[in-house]
């Protein structure tokens, strides 16, 4: 059949939306599709590249979404040697990695790098592990082995048509290995310098294709980065860093077209982590998880119901003239449900409705507790114009509404009834066409409007502290915040390079990004005595103009290759002051450019890979003692170049040795305003049982 | 000087667009026509046998039926599928028990003998041949050069009382 035949063949748009009309009526006769749900191993398996759900809730080959997406694999993984997360994601274009602790980093796609940023949503297999008390990943908390991940999905530009709020410039979405068909039994063990341990478990028991459960446990031990280039105002400082996760997840198929998942997690950690205004503090975080799913395939498509509950503590000591011990738990619950189903030959169709309550409570942060609702709903129609342009539209409305029951403190500006009456209403949507001319070429074009909401904390923070001179300083959420809203213009190009078995990936992207936000405690207040108020605002609008090139490619013999340079532009129009006022210099605050690059090769046994990364100047933020006072002191960060490398022995099949080297370009760099990085060596032994 | 014109002409080569993907069937072919068969809605496991239609007069079925045999030799191991290949010369098509028609290229009109068998045995049909699938002949065609295609007719497929998992026809190309 050729493309105009195909062509004739398909029926006119108005034809279609008579369609889409009757949809109700049509569905169950749209197909008998019946089967299994998405079993990724499967289709990576017979497409022979990676698949995704995270561009439009639909499986898709990652070559063909309408996303920027990159994907780690199991493979890059294990490669680079990395024991958590963050090392991992250093490699990968237009992501930034900060690093501010053995165990501590902040990680931002698209620009605007912050601390504490609520910008990027991260997930583990949907379950969002971003807690929203103040909008914010603690990355060495994520309950999952590395060696249990099937692959790292980074969608750059916002995707929160698809996962809602704060998905607002990307969102990195960690898949692990389906306990139903993956068996994955590893214990791996590991000694290196600065006092690192490093150990994981992850077993399974499966009857294949009926039900499995996964157990994973792991945990890592490290001494933290001297405090000798701190202020000297950051005082004590954690000198140890730990970690310690476990999760069960078990799947099972009632029946050849039904799935349940359970899953339970726990992690504990300890570090010093650069907290929101900027000073290195000992923080410990405890967070626990309960996920249970049901999928079924059916005459009406493949049905989603997903819920789950996330519980997180987090304690720190601020060191700010003694130590100020502050706890606080958040836990949020959602329910989502969706079904995906096509109608005719060429649409396919995504609907979707969540629930969300989040609840932060805290004797002294607010007065009690506080918390939202949000309602939502979701579409996504992906067509199929001809065999090679398809065009995907995804929108979503959510509709958050603030309760506070407890009383708000004296000097609060805003009334109870202020906070018990809050609400807003935010859409969202993606729209992009991918055009793939030949097998070799892609062309993407995208729009995509993401929603960062205001945190917990910005909405009901309501805190009193007395300073002394009977003056008592309020830290207020305001709930007038509007969303920060990021709109996202974007093109595309994918090359697939076969003399030089490599893919070529560009993308140019312009982002405009309004209402910024920042939280209470960040900016100064206002003085009436006896109260010094200080409060959330939305404080100026920002673009981005960004390039990425990426080039990446492997051989049969064993060699592999990636260069990769990322152009992060930011010009931000704020209405409050930089430092020393506030911390916030989002123009500086990103590097402009940064070059990834790799080898690697395996032969015999062996398997060698090195990875670097430049990153030119950009200045950071720490909060010090100056001549005027306690004030944030910009501090410049140099270029500078990081090398990783990794040596590995296959002794046996089944048990490998390794050596691993991070930092390998001096004994301490600087990286960030937080403490300079150590080198650092690592032996390991994993066992494949 | 001599290394950076290679070096250019290589990266100029390399944008340059391919040619047609060459029909004949191929070992990926094969890997991916077997991986296929996972996600029926009763996927297939164990021995499968693969009835390998061909006409001996017409070349290019005959050169398929050669390669496929050669392929798979005695049974191929594909997941959770053993694929062992039956030659059905074309005549002997309805008397031939087999559990999966493969269909070779280059039977056109004579192709329409497939589809029939297939509805009438309720018979899953794989082909490298695009054009027999959207002629209906044929419910499956898969493509694995430059890349991995796989196109389902669905009349066909309702015909033959083959249904598949949701997931695996939102990255299809059905028509």
């Amino acid at each position: 059949m050729t493309l105009k035949e195909w062509t004739i063949k398909q029926r006119t748009l108005k034809q279609r939306l008579g369609l889409v009309s009757g949809i109700v009526f049509s569905m169950a006769a749209a197909h008998q599709a019946r089967a299994q749900n998405v079993d990724y191993g499967s289709l990576e398996q017979m497409f022979g590249q990676p698949v995704t759900t995270s561009a439009t809730g639909s499986p898709q080959l990652a070559s063909q979404a309408p996303a920027d997406m990159q994907i780690i694999t199991a493979d890059d993984i294990r490669r680079s040697g990395a024991i958590d997360i963050p090392g991992v994601l250093q490699f990968v274009s237009g992501v930034d990695v900060r690093t501010y602790g053995a165990l501590d980093a902040e990680v931002s796609i698209g620009g605007f790098a912050q601390v504490y940023n609520p910008r990027l949503l991260v997930l583990i297999n949907g379950r969002q592990v971003y807690n929203d008390s103040y909008g914010f990943t603690v990355w060495n908390s994520l309950p999952v082995q590395l060696s249990d991940i099937r692959q790292i999905e980074v969608v750059q530009g916002p995707a929160s048509a698809l996962f809602g709020f704060n998905a607002a410039s990307g969102v990195i979405n960690i898949i692990t290995y389906d306990p139903l068909t993956d068996k994955t039994d590893t214990l791996k063990i590991g000694i290196g310098s600065d006092g690192t341990y490093v150990g994981s478990l992850v077993a399974t028991a499966q009857k294949a294709g009926k039900a499995g459960v996964t157990v994973q446990l792991g945990g890592i031990e490290t001494n933290e980065y001297s405090s000798d280039s701190l202020p000297t105002l950051n005082a004590p400082y954690q000198t140890h860093a730990d970690e310690e996760n476990y999760a069960i997840d078990g799947r099972a198929k009632p029946s050849e077209h039904t799935e349940v998942t359970l899953e339970v997690t726990h992690s504990d950690s300890s570090e010093s982590s650069q907290s929101i205004i900027y000073i290195p503090t000992p923080y410990q975080f405890r967070t626990q998880s309960f996920k249970g799913g049901f999928s079924a395939d059916t005459a009406w498509g493949l049905f989603n119901v997903l819920g789950y509950i996330n519980k997180d503590q987090g304690t720190s000591s601020l060191p700010l003239g003694g130590t100020v011990d502050q706890s606080s738990w958040n836990q949020v619950g959602v329910v989502q449900a969706n079904d995906l189903f096509k109608i005719g030959t060429t649409n396919a169709f995504r609907i979707g409705v969540e629930y969300r309550t989040n609840r932060e409570w805290d004797p002294s942060d607010f007065n009690g507790s506080s918390d939202y609702q949000d309602y939502a709903v979701s579409a996504m129609w992906n067509w199929q114009i001809t065999p090679t342009l398809a065009l995907t539209n995804a929108g979503r409305i959510d509709r958050l509404v603030v309760h506070r029951t407890s009383p708000v403190v004296a000097g609060t500006p805003y009334t109870q009834a202020d906070y018990a009456h809050a609400q807003l209403t935010a859409p969202s949507f993606n729209t992009g066409l991918v055009w793939q001319p030949t097998g070799n070429d892609t062309f993407r074009a995208l729009v995509g409007r993401g929603v960062q909401a205001p945190s917990q904390d910005e909405l009901g923070l309501d805190v009193a502290n007395p300073l002394g001179g009977g003056i008592t300083q309020i830290t207020a959420g305001n709930p007038y915040l509007k969303p920060s809203v990021t709109m996202n213009y974007e093109i595309d190009y994918d090359r697939v390079l076969a003399p030089i078995e490599s893919t070529l990936s560009t993308a140019f992207y312009y982002s405009t990004v309004q209402d910024l936000l920042t939280a209470s405690s960040v900016l100064p207040g206002n003085f009436t005595y006896p109260y010094y108020v200080q409060e959330a605002q939305n404080f100026g609008n920002g673009q981005v103009y960004g390039t990425k090139l990426v080039i990446k490619g492997s051989d049969p013999s064993g060699v592999r290759w990636n260069l990769g340079y990322t152009l992060t532009a930011v010009r931000a129009h704020m209405d409050i002051a930089g430092p020393p006022a506030t911390p916030y210099d989002f123009n500086n605050a990103t590097p402009v450019s940064a070059i990834v690059f790799g080898l690697g090769d395996s032969w015999n046994k062996f398997e060698a890979d090195l990875q670097g990364k430049w990153q030119s100047r950009y200045t950071d933020v720490i909060l010090g003692v100056g001549a005027a006072g306690v004030v944030y002191e910009p501090k410049a960060i140099s270029n500078f170049v990081t090398l990783d490398a990794r040596i590995a022995y296959n002794v046996t099949p089944h048990l490998v040795v390794a050596v691993t080297g991070d930092e390998l370009q001096s004994n301490q760099t600087i990286v960030s305003a937080g403490p300079e990085v150590d080198r650092r060596v690592l032996f390991t032994g994993t066992y494949n049982f | 000087m001599r290394k950076i014109l290679v070096g250019l002409v290589i990266m100029v080569a390399a944008f340059i667009p391919f040619g047609p993907a060459q029909a004949q069937v191929t070992a990926k072919d094969v890997q991916v026509a077997a991986r296929v068969l996972n996600f029926t809605a009763t996927p297939f496991t164990g021995t499968v046998k693969l009835g390998i239609v061909y006409d001996p007069s017409v070349a290019a079925s005959a050169a398929d039926e050669a390669a496929l045999t050669g392929i798979l030799g005695s049974g191929l191991i594909v997941g959770s599928i053993n694929l062992v290949p039956v030659p059905v010369p074309i005549a002997k098509l309805s008397s031939t028990p087999v559990d999966v028609l493969f269909l070779t290229s280059g039977l056109g009109a004579a192709g329409a003998a497939v589809g029939t068998q297939a509805a009438s045995a309720k018979q899953l049909c794989i082909t490298t041949d695009t054009a027999a699938t959207a002629a209906g002949d044929c419910a499956v065609s898969v493509q694995s050069d430059p890349k991995v295609q796989i196109t389902v007719n669905k009349a066909s497929a309702s015909a033959t009382g083959v249904s598949f998992a949701s997931a695996f026809l939102m990255m299809v190309t059905e028509i």
